[in-house]
């Protein structure tokens, strides 16, 4: 168990060394006009002392370590052009609360919602709940999140007769981002969450639960709840990432200050440093997700640390 | 196969038939007591044997009755986008409309089956002048009255007001906007008044103009008879732009025709989409026949494989469009570096599954060819899923272009996509009356997706055997 | 060993799969004696599971009995209505070994928990007392060190072993009939007899009446009083072990008793039934074995033949024991194996 935890912390931290060297290397090759904040007006001469001084003009792997060497120090350069001169790392840390509370916070409705919806699914099998269930399903994946999230923002703003744009201070205007957020991941939830149990369904050891007396009820409960929810919890980090996509999305939407609506801003305006850091950013919490997922799952269900593994995941 | 065989079998069967539907008599029945022909070929046939994968796949997908309506659907969608352009009197996606007269766009016109306004009768006096061969510009508008002029009022009606003004009769609108002051006595006509602006002074106590703006009649239908006044020839139709073709869904901000840029970008983004499921399914399809069957790459590619599929999709998506161009090339590759993870390990994973289960084992042994082997067996489950992967990346491709599109990656508004529509409409969702250039995008956008997502499912249900009957 | 723990009478049950109807079980009538060991025989898909699923009512629910009555210990099993009435039924009463050790068991809830939880469903036994119960069943059906193995999950656990945790649940709640659906199949030659004599041991000791259904005419052989052959949702001769091993009437029976490898003569072809059976859908003529049958007659093709009793105890249901039938032998192996005995059975 503590080996196979090791080992999985050693692939996630050589994973996101190599994905951070990516990105670093990818936007090397960016028109360096992201770098200043008034290249038409700047000279060459001035131009090559500032790249100088950002260290650009160097070697590409000396770069790389120059980087490495500034992120050990918890240095990941300036804002060039959003906010000229301020460290990334004090922006994203003024945007992140809000960003982490508002993707907690419909990451918990996507389960509370998104669970029993799922299990209701399963256990009406083309019933109501799963006919309703299915038709969200169909379309909160079907249709792009993009177009249904300006609807929601469109016709719920109007009727619950507020702005269309979000204030931290009046709390009925979380409401739409949030549930907004939450819509792919209660879809997710609740797909997987019925695919799951109606695979546990058909299994011999309910039939066998069956035989032994055990009600329909209790079945439910104790074996086919509980034994799909342990692949669901694979999934959890999984809806961390779809959080993370739908906030890109919707704060700038809502003009949420958090770091989502900062990525679209800082790309709109070509801001090289900040593009970079956020990009790792979200790169980090995909990869820190799965890593999660992957220890809980080993936690909570028996066979994992026995079972060998499969080269791809 | 008409063998002697189905003849008796025919013969045995009508004579059962004939046996069951009369009651057997006594005789009959001892008669019934002799050995019956023993046929092998009768017993090998009594079970389920006349089974063909595909026969039956195509059998349960069409038994979904929504899904084929989807298929329908999506069908004549598809078709359209090639056929509108050729259909007759369309206007260029990315032609500006301009006001003929005044030169500017014409712009946010709201959506409409028909160019027509209204229709005069024969005689019918206008204030005109000829655009063109083929069309008048036309008012019922006399004078513009400047403020403060003095005119006198004569008549009073619902909402009309006949006055008179320096020697000529005409109307003008008794509403808010003229503020005509009322007389102490209102029966008191006529009545000198004052009117502090400009107003309109028409011909008729009927408003032919379009917002104040000049109709258009065809030119065929006009007579010109002295200097700026015509008169309508016969049944004269007036109509708001001087074309008969509408503006079907309105025109955008710039006067550009949003039924031909619809049509314009559901095609693009058609066209992307099928370019991100091919490319999906080859270089899926490549790499995982590479990964499962050479040995020595398993390792590199399971490496590979891990790093990008632990970068959030998005994020890939968003970092390549951001380093490349903008442009159809840049979305379809920035889509298809990730796309193809899934499809390669779905893959690789059957090759080194189903290679050594059972049931290829047994047909190995029963001597089958390897070849009849990837043919019967493998072929049919692995293009089932396949087609699912596939049907399931053109909304999903969909879906990323109006990501990108909105975080100001996308395609220019040059070259229309269903993207770049809905996000030109989103800027203009406060205006209740201008959200048709959100809704009318959104709608074929939403229709083309759940089409593809619900016949994608579907036919992966109906490609699983235990949907089979 | 006269009383019926369990009566069967004429018996219809149905299936609706995707819009058609399957008959799956068809007429079927049947008593089973009290402290017997019944064997229910027949290939797949010949409706042996279906028909005792049917005495704990647990068919899918697509599947409903259409006519006829089951009725246990004077209870009518075919009126319940509610799950509440099987319940009691269920595990209490009758209870069942599935065919697959390896998945009837829940992966993720450990051995002990699984046994605690069937004997606390049925019996008055609550925490220490039930722990204690669970140790003994345990070590009653001879798993090693039940201390600590009661606190492994099963996949610590071999396929014999699983099969006999399997049994331990299956006798918790003390049943009076315990089903065994292909209880060795899935298992090892040299464990299957290994489970067989665990399960001949537990119906000594519980007083339990079993039925076996399989397809392994050696289990059969080793384990069952009375042999009931299946065939196409319908039972097509019942009997003394002795009276269908040597003295078979119904040529299914012959042709199944013709396909045991012991009957094979070195160098030939082992005998094989011909084709599959019939599809279920819709109604069946007459004898639903007649275009397979090398014996059928003409009256085979057009009139369902009744049950004849050869003895007291033996029954079948083929035409070849009407008077008017033109005599026909069993095949000469099947008559061999009366005069050389079956392996295994005579061992016993």
């Amino acid at each position: 168990m503590v080996k196979y935890v090791l080992k999985r912390l050693a692939a996630s931290a050589v994973t996101l060394i190599i994905v951070i060297t990516i990105v670093f290397i990818l936007l090397r090759q960016m028109p360096i006009e992201g770098y200043f904040d008034n290249f038409e007006k700047l000279s060459e001469a001035q131009i090559n002392v500032k790249l100088a001084n950002l260290g650009l003009t160097k070697s590409l792997p000396a770069q790389i370590w120059d980087f490495y060497v500034r992120l050990f120090h918890g240095d990941v350069g300036t804002s060039t052009r959003y906010s000229v001169g301020t460290p990334v790392t004090q922006l994203i840390a003024q945007k992140a609360p809000l960003s982490i509370v508002m993707g907690l916070m419909s990451m918990l409705i996507s389960m509370i919602l998104g669970i029993p919806l799922g299990a209701a699914m399963a256990r009406s099998k083309s019933g109501f709940w799963d006919k309703f269930g299915t038709v969200f399903i169909v379309i909160v994946n079907a249709v792009p999140a993009a177009v249904y999230y300006i609807f929601i923002q469109m016709y719920g703003t109007s009727a619950m007769g507020i702005s269309m744009l979000f204030d931290r201070e009046r709390l009925i205007t979380w409401i739409l981002p949030v549930v907004s957020m939450s819509l792919g991941g209660i879809a997710s939830n609740a797909m997987w969450l019925r695919r799951y149990m109606l695979d546990e369904i058909n299994k011999d050891y309910v039939r066998l639960a069956r035989a032994k007396g055990l009600s329909s009820q209790k079945i439910m409960m104790r074996h086919v709840f509980r034994n799909a929810f342990v692949p669901m919890v694979q999934y959890l980090p999984a809806n961390i990432l779809y959080t993370i996509c739908g906030s890109i999305y919707i704060e700038s939407l809502y003009s949420v200050p958090g770091m989502g609506g900062l990525l679209v801003d800082v790309i709109n305006r070509q801001d090289n440093p900040m593009v970079q850091a956020l990009v790792m950013l979200y790169s980090a919490i995909g990869i820190i997700g799965l890593l999660l997922g992957d220890l809980l799952m080993a936690l909570i269900d028996p066979r994992i640390s026995f079972v060998k593994k499969e080269g791809a995941r | 196969m008409n063998t002697p065989f189905e003849a008796r079998k025919r013969r045995v069967e009508e004579n059962i038939a004939g046996a069951v539907r009369r009651e057997l008599t006594k005789e009959q029945e001892d008669a019934l007591f002799v050995l019956a022909d023993y046929d092998e070929t009768a017993a090998e046939k009594t079970g389920y044997s006349n089974y063909s994968y595909w026969r039956s796949t195509i059998n349960a997908f069409f038994h979904n009755r929504m899904a084929v309506f989807m298929l329908i659907v999506l069908a004549l969608l598809t078709g359209f986008t090639f056929v509108q352009p050729l259909l007759p009197g369309q206007y260029d996606p990315n032609k500006i409309n301009n006001n003929p007269v005044t030169g500017i766009q014409l712009q946010n016109q709201s959506p409409g089956l028909t160019t027509v306004y209204d229709v005069v009768p024969d005689g019918y006096r206008l204030i005109g002048q000829r655009l063109d061969d083929d069309w008048y510009a036309v008012s019922n508008v006399i004078l513009t009255i400047k403020a403060r002029d003095g005119f006198t009022v004569t008549e009073y009606l619902d909402t009309w007001c006949r006055i008179e003004y320096k020697g000529r009769e005409g109307y003008v609108k008794n509403d808010f906007q003229t503020k005509l002051k009322l007389p102490d006595d209102p029966t008191a006509v006529p009545y000198d008044s004052k009117s502090n602006f400009p107003i309109q002074m028409f011909e008729t106590p009927d408003d032919y103009t379009n917002k104040g703006d000049m109709l258009y009649a065809p030119a065929d239908q006009i007579r010109e008879d002295e200097d700026g006044v015509v008169y309508a020839v016969g049944e004269t139709t007036l109509r708001t732009i001087p074309s008969n073709q509408p503006f079907l869904f309105g025109t955008n901000n710039i006067g550009q025709d949003l039924w031909a840029r619809v049509w314009r970008g559901t095609r693009t983004s058609l066209w992307i989409g099928f370019a991100v499921a091919f490319f999906e399914a080859l270089i899926g399809i490549v790499i995982g026949i590479i990964w499962g069957y050479v040995r020595a790459l398993d390792r590199l590619i399971t490496e590979v494989y891990n790093v990008l599929d632990n970068i959030p999709n998005t994020i890939i998506l968003i970092l390549i469009s951001y380093i490349m161009r903008p442009g159809i090339g840049t979305l379809i590759f920035a889509m298809s570096l990730t796309r193809w993870l899934g499809m390669a390990r779905f893959i690789r994973n059957q090759i080194v599954i189903i290679r050594d289960r059972d049931y290829n084992l047994a047909s190995r042994c029963l001597g089958t060819a390897s070849s009849r082997i990837m043919v019967r067996n493998l072929l049919p489950y692995l293009i089932s899923v396949i087609m699912l992967r596939m049907a399931l990346a053109i909304p999903g491709a969909i879906g990323s272009e109006v990501f990108i599109t909105y975080i100001g990656l996308g395609l220019s508004v040059k070259t229309p996509s269903l993207g770049n529509l809905i996000n030109e409409g989103r800027k203009l969702v406060t205006s209740a009356t201008l959200r048709y250039q959100l809704i009318f995008p959104a709608i074929i956008l939403s229709i083309v997706t759940i089409a593809f997502y619900i016949i994608g499912n579907a036919f992966a249900d109906a490609a699983d055997p235990k949907n089979h009957t | 060993m006269s009383e019926a723990i369990l009566s069967v009478r004429d018996l219809n049950v149905m299936f609706s799969l995707r819009g058609k109807k399957l008959h799956a079980i068809r007429d079927i009538s049947l008593d089973v004696m009290r402290g017997e060991s019944l064997a229910i025989v027949g290939e797949s898909g010949s409706g042996k599971s279906v028909l005792v699923k049917t005495f704990m009512g647990l068919n899918d629910a697509n599947g409903w009995v259409d006519s006829g009555e089951i009725i246990y210990e004077g209870k009518k099993l075919t009126d319940f209505k509610t799950e509440r009435e099987w319940l009691a039924i269920r595990g209490g009463e009758i209870a069942m070994v599935l065919q697959d050790p390896m998945t009837s068991l829940n992966p993720l809830k450990t051995v002990g928990t699984q046994i605690i939880e069937a004997i606390e469903l049925h019996r008055p036994l609550r925490g220490a007392a039930s722990r204690a119960e669970m140790l003994s069943l345990l070590k009653d059906v001879g798993i090693p060190e039940p201390e600590r193995r009661s606190r492994q999950y099963p996949h610590e656990f071999s396929g014999g072993m699983r099969q006999r945790v399997v049994i331990a649940i299956a006798v918790a709640c003390r049943p009076k009939l315990l089903i065994c659906d292909e209880p060795t199949t899935a298992l090892d030659v040299t464990i299957q007899a290994q489970i067989l004599a665990l399960i001949r041991s537990l119906k000594a000791k519980y007083n339990l009446t079993t039925i076996y259904i399989t397809h392994d005419l050696g289990v059969v052989a080793n384990v069952a009083d009375r042999i009931a052959v299946m065939y196409a949702g319908d039972i097509v001769e019942i009997g003394t072990c002795d009276e269908v091993f040597y003295d078979p009437r119904h040529p299914y029976t012959w042709a199944l008793l013709s396909s045991l490898p012991q009957l094979g003569v070195k160098g030939e072809d082992l005998y094989a039934i011909r084709g599959t059976p019939p599809n279920l859908f819709g109604e069946i003529k007459g004898d639903a074995y007649a275009p397979r049958n090398p014996f059928a007659l003409k009256i085979d093709f057009v009139k369902r033949p009744p049950l004849f009793d050869v003895s007291p105890t033996h029954k079948a249901r083929t035409w070849l024991l009407d008077p008017r039938s033109p005599k026909i032998e069993p095949p000469p192996s099947v008559k061999k194996l009366s005069t050389e005995g079956v392996k295994g059975y005579d061992a016993r």
